[in-house]
């Protein structure tokens, strides 16, 4: 059986912090470990900075995360009601380019929470805010294929 | 966990003067600015060899990478005539070193883990 938590926050850089406890205390209840707690909190927070500063620069926003504790994996959910955007369409940084020669060091946010997580997907809900959900296994495993390919990740 | 963000700097005789740039608490899109500041401050103020002290880091994201591009950058001309000056990171803690190993950052900056090693190193 799973446990569901939400938190409410504006789409403003204040509320960073808040989104970073809300990962830390719920995912540490649910047993995560302090290094994959940290991976998922970093996650969140990248995906909490894109949507305040690119989708919804003019202020207003609210987000809305959702926790869910399943004994083999934690999923945060986000939904927000900034413009309508797919970040796990967005194409990886050359990370063979040297940071030097970057004439902006853009792009890394997204990069962050692809690839500190095991899952990610994206909906827009039928309300018509975006909703991206990252899955965190409890533990690493090689069962990806078998145990995970069936996950609904979509939410409600 | 704090929000905010500490930054000490000071100054080590190594070989050569090394600013250390020591930071503690949090560098997120908050606090990255302030970081840069003070940086590019003791760059300004001749610092041409920097190292950043990142032990003090309980949560570094993106605006951190953000942060050390552009100080890297600005340090690439800092030296005496507009020479290469130095840029290299100290102990980072395991928040910084996250950000800086999924993005390979730390392979592009020398990384050292004690303070003689890194005054040696520039």
């Amino acid at each position: 059986m799973s446990r569901t938590q939400q938190l409410e926050i504006a789409a403003d850089l204040d509320s960073l912090k808040q989104a970073r406890d809300f990962v830390k205390e719920t995912t540490q209840l649910a047993g995560l470990d302090e290094n994959r707690t940290g991976e998922l909190l970093l996650a969140v927070d990248e995906a909490v900075t894109n949507i305040v500063m690119h989708g919804c620069p003019q202020g207003g926003c609210t987000i809305q995360l959702e926790f869910e504790g399943e004994p083999d994996a934690c999923i945060i959910r986000i939904r927000d009601n900034a413009r309508l955007f797919d970040p796990t369409t967005k194409l990886d940084p050359d990370l063979a380019i040297s940071p030097l020669e970057r004439e902006t060091p853009g792009g890394f946010g997204v990069y962050l929470f692809k690839h500190l997580v095991d899952q990610t997907s994206y909906r827009t809900t039928p309300d018509g805010r975006n909703e991206l959900t990252l899955l965190k296994r409890m533990a690493e495993t090689n069962i990806s294929a078998a145990g995970f390919a069936d996950r609904e990740l979509d939410g409600e | 966990m704090d929000s905010n963000l500490r930054i000490a700097v000071f100054n080590e005789k190594g070989i050569v003067p090394v600013t250390v740039v020591h930071l503690t608490g949090v560098l997120d899109w908050k606090t990255h600015q302030n970081f840069e500041d003070k940086a590019f401050e003791a760059i300004a103020a001749g610092a041409d060899n920097l190292l950043i002290d990142m032990g003090g880091v309980d949560f570094m994201g993106s605006a951190g990478i953000r942060a050390l591009h552009a100080i890297a950058r600005r340090i690439r001309t800092a030296g005496p005539g507009g020479a290469t000056g130095r840029m290299a990171l100290l102990n980072p803690s395991e928040a910084a070193m996250r950000v800086l190993k999924t993005v390979g950052l730390d392979s592009y900056f020398g990384v050292h883990d004690n303070l003689a090693e890194a005054l040696k190193s520039f």
